[in-house]
């Protein structure tokens, strides 16, 4: 069963006995909550995912509510917990939805060391993955809302989880957080898309959430072998312009962004190593959307096809 | 006369993840540059050519370790007298490999 063909009544009533279970790529998330916010939310940007069974074995049980006491009524806010325990201090009562996105990222990226995970978008196309990986602000997440708008199958925003063993990567499609300008950026660049409510003033600005196209949704299952690694940085008015980068430095890049590298240790050094191997290295320098878009296009279908 | 070792020698990775390699060092070379993911720091460092080329052979190197001499030849296929300005690149490349903790004279 997909979340779309949950019953409204019926996805509001799990979430706040705290029984409802998503599937999104390998993991499954018991989600709790009680805030409409969060139930129009889920609605909206999860509804093509699959919704496991109640007694479905879960990775991750999580709730965002309001936290007990009286400040629930003077000043709300929301709280994150994770079996019970809460990791973050509360946020401003509205910011219920991205609190929730942000924790499962969290989830992942602390808690699943059977991957080298990197802070990096990633999206395939011709069974090539393209990895991202850039820090806050760099427009990474802009430029893969675009992609994942124009034919490439979107594999994770924030996300990279590589397999140590094979070196595939394996895809976790979820809503890509867009900030501020972007929002519009992309609204306008891919006017199918379709959005949560933009949140206001939080740590990072305005926020909204893009849902993932229901192709990246359906293919949750096929990992993509990787084929380039680009880091990507938007400059105001910059010409377009993609360098390559030698491969030690970008293993040195990538250790920056990886979140449990200090966990893999050796392996994670020899898996980083084998995906610099198997990609072309860039530095990609950007302002136009439309022209990344069609110079990753044009690379990508110049590529051989790597088989599924 | 000195004489230098690896602090530590290499995984070649042909068993990476099945144990930890705590001691060891892992190395990948693209021909110019190295990159060595140093176990006893959990550091990542990227080499210069000069100094992956002396790494390179200091992990080779006897138990009695490598003179500077030695590892000059080895390192650069040169069997002749190495020149001052020669000499002294070798020596900033194991003063650097040192600094990193990834070298260390015979008997430290």
């Amino acid at each position: 069963m997909r979340v779309a063909e949950l019953p409204g009544a019926e996805l509001a009533e799990r979430l706040a006995r705290g029984s409802f279970r998503l599937r999104t790529g390998p993991f499954v998330t018991q989600i709790g909550s009680r805030l409409d916010a969060v139930v129009r939310g889920v609605a909206s940007q999860y509804a093509d995912y699959p919704v496991e069974d109640e007694n479905a074995f879960v990775d991750f049980a999580i709730r965002v509510d309001r936290p007990p006491g009286l400040r629930r009524w003077l000043r709300p806010q929301v709280l994150f917990t994770f079996d019970g325990e809460a990791p973050f201090t509360p946020l401003p009562g509205g910011q219920g939805f991205p609190m929730l996105e942000w924790g499962m990222n969290w989830c992942i990226s602390s808690k699943c060391h059977q991957y080298l995970t990197l802070h990096a978008a990633v999206l395939e196309r011709r069974g090539r993955a393209i990895v991202l990986p850039a820090p806050s602000g760099s427009g990474k997440s802009t430029l893969c809302a675009g992609l994942a708008h124009r034919e490439w199958r979107l594999l994770s925003d924030e996300l990279t989880l590589i397999e140590p063993a094979s070196g595939h990567i394996v895809p976790v499609p979820r809503p890509v957080s867009l900030k501020n300008a972007s929002i519009n950026v992309i609204k306008e660049f891919a006017p199918e898309a379709q959005f949560s409510e933009v949140c206001h003033d939080t740590l990072k600005g305005s926020v909204a959430h893009c849902r993932a196209p229901g192709q990246a949704v359906l293919r949750a299952a096929e990992l993509a072998a990787p084929g380039w690694v680009v880091l990507p940085r938007y400059e105001a008015g910059a010409e377009t312009r993609l360098l390559p980068l030698p491969k030690p430095q970008t293993v040195m890049r990538l250790l920056d962004c990886a979140f449990n590298f200090n966990i893999h240790r050796h392996a994670g050094f020899h898996t980083l190593c084998r995906l610099v191997d198997q990609s072309e290295c860039y530095e990609f320098t950007y302002s136009r959307l439309d022209e990344a878009v069609q110079l990753f296009a044009q690379m990508a279908d110049a590529a051989p096809q790597s088989a599924p | 006369m000195p004489r230098y070792l690896p602090s530590a020698y290499a995984n070649n990775g042909a068993l990476m993840g099945a144990v930890a390699f705590d001691g060891h060092v892992s190395v990948r070379d693209w021909g110019q540059e190295w990159v060595v993911f140093d176990g006893a720091s959990g550091d990542c460092h990227l080499l210069s050519p000069v100094c992956g080329l002396v790494f390179g052979e200091l992990l080779r190197a006897p138990p009695q370790g490598l003179s500077p001499r030695t590892l000059f030849a080895l390192a650069f296929g040169d069997d002749g007298d190495p020149s001052d300005e020669e000499m002294a690149t070798l020596n900033e490349a194991l003063t650097q490999l040192q600094s990193l903790s990834l070298v260390r004279l015979c008997g430290e």
